[in-house]
């Protein structure tokens, strides 16, 4: 299980990586596009190194590249023990992963429930909706916004402006009941202990392409305390969808999953139809480590 | 009981006239027995027995009655109760596990026994300890009263409320129509409080639908029980602090006399965010073992009303110093009780003492059931039954019944039986 090489294949919207080991197991992440600086850096990290060390992994390699990195080296894991990921994080904790896609009709036709819109809406019976207005408010406008929600039952108001004054949204937290979700541009876990201790968000919205899976289930950990859910942002390619559900598998407090609509070249790309939802849940993973299998030549071929 | 009251002065003497006390050297007491025999009386603690209590009820499969009787040198007996649902045995063992803080010594130093069993413990009390200690407590507070000839209220200096003890019962209608019988039930029986749930399990964050069907459901019950009968709604901590806020706001209109455990009890700060956002009066602590793990809320100003079991909280020494401990905060005590009639009557006399009180539970119903009605064939009177929307006090000493081992071991134990298990329909592990 020694690392020998790490491959990255630069993508518009992520970066893909693979590892091998010296006795040739491959293991598969993704994350948000990186730098080719970050690429050799985590290069000069990793080779060598026991597959298995991705704890130590997530102390020395930053940035986005630490989500691949950790993605590859779990499904490596996972491979070798042949089981998938979810198992060797003591998983599964539940059956199906509910999921949350942007608002369309098409999205309605493919079987989703659950629906991110950026701004006020008209509820629909059997629907739900998380609004999410992509940090654009100030914090006086957000609290605004939060209140006049408050009739209409939205799951959460998602990132109604940047975070990192607490101060400031603590002021939104208080004075409305509409949950808030923020997490997606962290950088550092203490960021998400600061917003649980000051009582200000009430969905854990990490992004699986840029935290991974072990950094999210750690945050989940401290989230569970305070009775918070976590609900990962993705926005990125598929194979961070197959690492959110098995991420989604080894949590107690997970709620939903973001994922981008499923399409054909998706599909294609990791070997199988992991993003396609029925009734508004995605399907749990089987196979080992994280249950895809790259297809290679379509992944060097996209844009 | 009338003979040994006449005669208490005498083994009620405390050890410095050691004429009246056995020598010491013939004592086979605990230490703590013996560091306390100059001061103590001459009654003896001679036997600690346990039993297990099965009825053969659905409701009560998963909470077997755990009781204790203690025995003294002088004939007397007490008889306490720390039945903890789904966990029957663990505390039946841990009642066992005391016998040696007791045997030999003197019941009388109640609160002695409770500091010695809690701090001698080590590992302060969670669930199963404190339910122990509760069961103990009660006894020994039995035994208190009877050898004082006094109901034991009268000994915590109530009664407050000479008619008794406000109380409510369950309401478990599913429609209009059955909660329009409950309010005629209600208003027959003089019955002034009921509380009932929310329907079905919830997730961290909730949809739109579950939010409506809950709201309407605590809406229709108003509507249908009226205005005048006084209504607590239990989220039974199965809604997240997210979800929660928005119940209790939503409700506001209601006008509830409290909702019970919107959230679960280990974090006290985010009780205190779905308390600060709502006027709805927030109740919670049936799980909290001792006084100690109540004085958060208390001092943070998080609730307002503290529901501490007598069986779990550590007897009637803890939920009187609950009770006295939020009194000055203005906060009013509403204790739960689900379990067995012994730990129910016991908190009668505690609330018949509370300045703070504000209403007891028994988990039955405006009609009389199975439960009940056994009861009612251990003790010879309607148990916790109210007149006119009271529970009445009793009149004789200790905790004021007589019950024989015969009677209880007419429903032998059938092992412990766990509560209920729900799930999510992804699978994964609800809170009911």
């Amino acid at each position: 299980m020694i690392i020998e090489k790490l491959e990255a294949f630069p993508k518009s919207s992520f970066t893909a990586v693979k590892l091998t080991t010296r006795d040739g197991a491959v293991g598969w992440g993704e994350c948000l596009p990186a730098t080719p600086t970050a690429i050799a850096a985590a290069t000069k990290t990793l080779v060598g190194q026991e597959a298995s060390r991705y704890e130590w992994a997530r102390t020395q390699v930053h940035g986005p590249m630490s989500a691949a990195v950790n993605m590859a080296m779990l499904d490596i894991c996972g491979k070798v023990a042949k089981a998938p990921v979810y198992q060797l994080l003591g998983g599964p904790t539940r059956n199906k992963v509910r999921a949350l896609t942007g608002w369309s009709e098409k999205a309605l036709a493919a079987g989703h429930r659950a629906f991110v819109v950026p701004g006020t809406y008209t509820p629909r019976d059997g629907l739900d909706f998380v609004v999410d207005p992509e940090r654009k408010l100030s914090a006086g406008q957000a609290s605004s916004l939060a209140a006049s929600l408050e009739k209409s039952l939205p799951l959460w108001l998602d990132e109604p402006c940047p975070p990192a004054n607490l101060g400031a949204i603590k002021k939104i937290a208080t004075e409305s009941v509409t949950p808030l979700g923020w997490g997606r541009g962290v950088t550092n876990l203490s960021e998400v202990q600061n917003m649980l201790r000051e009582q200000v968000i009430d969905v854990v919205r990490l992004d699986i392409s840029r935290h991974g899976i072990s950094t999210i289930r750690k945050a989940a950990a401290l989230a569970e305390t305070y009775y918070i859910a976590v609900a990962p942002y993705h926005a990125g390619g598929p194979i961070a969808t197959a690492a959110a559900l098995h991420l989604a598998a080894s949590l107690p407090n997970f709620f939903i999953q973001q994922v981008p609509l499923a399409d054909p070249a998706r599909a294609e790309l990791v070997g199988g139809d992991i993003e396609r939802v029925k009734d508004g849940f995605l399907t749990l993973p089987t196979k080992p480590g994280l249950g895809i299998e790259v297809n290679e030549g379509t992944l060097r071929r996209m844009a | 009981m009338e003979p040994m009251n006449m005669q208490r002065r005498d083994f009620l003497s405390v050890g410095c006239g050691c004429a009246l006390m056995p020598q010491a050297a013939q004592e086979s007491g605990p230490l703590g027995a013996a560091a306390m025999r100059s001061v103590g009386t001459k009654v003896r603690i001679t036997g600690v027995k346990v039993f297990g209590v099965t009825l053969p009820i659905k409701e009560a499969l998963d909470r077997p009655y755990c009781f204790v009787k203690l025995e003294t040198n002088q004939g007397v007996v007490g008889w306490g109760e720390g039945t903890l649902e789904g966990k029957a045995a663990a505390v039946l063992a841990c009642i066992e596990d005391f016998k040696e803080f007791l045997i030999g010594a003197d019941p009388m130093l109640v609160e002695h026994h409770w500091q010695s069993m809690y701090v001698h413990s080590f590992y302060r009390a969670g669930p199963v300890i404190g339910s122990a200690m509760a069961a103990i407590d009660q006894a020994l507070w039995d035994i208190r009263g009877k050898l004082l000839g006094m109901p034991v209220y009268k000994l915590l200096g109530g009664p407050y409320d000479p008619e008794g003890v406000r109380g409510y019962y369950h309401v478990r209608a599913s429609n209009p129509a059955e909660m329009r019988e409950v309010r005629a039930k209600a208003k027959e029986l003089g019955v002034t409080c009921v509380k009932s749930g929310i329907p079905g399990y919830y997730e961290w964050i909730e949809t739109r639908e579950k939010i409506n069907r809950a709201v309407n459901g605590m809406r229709t019950l108003r509507e249908n029980l009226g205005p005048e009968i006084d209504i607590g709604i239990d989220f039974h901590a199965k809604t997240s602090p997210a979800v929660a806020s928005i119940l209790v706001k939503e409700v506001e209109p209601l006008n509830l006399l409290f909702v019970e455990e919107p959230c679960p009890p280990e974090n006290v700060a985010a009780m205190r965010k779905i308390s600060s956002r709502s006027t709805t009066p927030i109740a919670t602590g049936e799980r909290l073992v001792a006084a100690y793990s109540c004085r958060e809320l208390v001092e943070m100003g998080v609730v307002d009303i503290i529901q501490t079991d007598i069986n779990h909280v550590g007897g009637i020494t803890a939920l009187w110093k609950v009770a006295a401990m939020a009194e000055p905060s203005g906060i009013k005590i509403a204790p739960h009780a689900c379990e067995g009639p012994i730990g129910a009557l016991a908190t009668v006399h505690v609330d018949s003492a509370m300045p703070n009180f504000l209403v007891q539970e028994i988990c039955s119903g405006v009609v009389a059931g199975e439960k009940e009605k056994i009861w009612e064939e251990w003790f010879g009177f309607p148990a916790m039954r109210m007149v006119n929307g009271k529970f009445p006090l009793p009149t004789k000493p200790g905790l004021g019944f007589e019950l024989t081992e015969a009677q209880v071991k007419k429903y032998p134990f059938q092992g412990t039986k766990p509560m209920a298990r729900v799930f999510h329909q992804d699978g994964s592990v609800a809170a009911w």
